[in-house]
């Protein structure tokens, strides 16, 4: 499986990267809107590349988006609903 | 209605993925005919798991998705004070609720993509009062909603979402039309006649097609100008 960080993290970068954001480093405790300036519709791109990547989405049942506030929310959110069984 | 649109999409190049409960014989022809470009998987418009999961499978077999036809109704006419909490509930759960599962679902492959095109099919219904058909117009007006507030939302992304309202057409949901109702609406209609589905399928591929590449949020009604 794979690691949940590392796609996270990844795919964070490729959004950062298309709104011309930098992103010279992450750590689990970065907010994503206050530290990153990820806006609501960054927030579905994000979500829709890691259904993607991880094929799973969390907040259709598991977490409601507004309870997402760091990366480190996000990456427990993914591990959580992949942790679920199918 | 569903089976024009699949021959009209077919036609102009696209491929084209379908669900209904059971298999047609135009279902079964397009298999054999058609398999390459064309996907059909059995399937209850009320199973909102079922899908998602269709959609996963469309985006594995041919790794997008790039149009969406919401088409899924039932209709229960009579008087709301005569209607059944069953009957409701079938009509907020086909005609809205699962078309926003299914939107959701596929919206989010075209966010991927940033690229996509989305077609209610509403009705007149949700433009014009009629009587007997409160519930299907309210669940058909509120796909006109869905796609202006959804038009906002997906734009930015490149994703276009518009609405069609087909007027009356010879379908299951007009055949137990008594013979003189039918016969007022054609009198009403400025093109003298009922719809034909593929008068719906032409404008639905329209939206769909490039040369409508800077249209959305709007609902085009198909009408024969009955509602003008």
């Amino acid at each position: 499986m794979e690691n949940v960080q590392t796609a996270v993290v990844e795919e964070l970068q490729q959004v950062a990267e298309l709104r011309g954001l930098s992103l010279p480093s992450t750590s689990a405790r970065q907010h994503l809107i206050d530290d990153l300036g990820l806006k609501s519709l960054d927030l579905a791109h994000l979500v829709a590349a890691l259904e993607r990547r991880l094929r799973v989405d969390p907040f259709i049942k598991h977490v409601p988006i507004t309870q997402i506030r760091t990366i480190g929310d996000l990456c427990a959110a993914y591990t959580c609903a992949l942790s679920e069984p199918k | 209605m569903g089976a024009a649109l699949v021959q009209a999409l077919l036609d102009a190049g696209w491929r084209v993925a379908t669900f209904s409960r059971q298999p047609t014989p135009f279902i079964e022809r397009c298999r054999q005919q058609r398999d390459g470009a064309f996907d059909w998987q059995a399937l209850e418009a009320a199973d909102f798991d079922g899908l998602r999961g269709w959609v996963a499978h469309v985006r594995d077999r041919w790794d997008r998705i790039d149009a969406l036809v919401n088409n899924s109704a039932v209709s229960r006419e009579g008087r709301l004070t005569l209607q059944s909490t069953d009957d409701i509930h079938a009509l907020l759960t086909v005609n809205l609720e699962s078309v926003i599962h299914l939107t959701r679902a596929a919206a989010q492959t075209m966010l991927h993509q940033r690229h996509g095109a989305i077609v209610n099919i509403s009705s007149v219904n949700a433009l014009r009062g009629h009587t007997g058909v409160a519930v299907y117009s309210a669940t058909k007006a509120a796909l006109d909603g869905l796609t202006r507030s959804l038009a906002r939302e997906l734009g930015p992304s490149g994703i276009r979402v518009n609405s069609v309202a087909p007027g009356y057409f010879a379908s299951a949901l007009t055949e137990g039309m008594p013979e003189e109702q039918r016969k007022q609406i054609v009198r009403r209609t400025p093109l003298g006649r009922l719809a034909e589905a593929e008068d719906i399928a032409g404008v639905v591929r329209f939206l769909l097609s490039d040369e409508a590449r800077f249209v959305t949020g709007q609902t085009l009604v198909v009408d024969g100008g009955l509602t003008c």
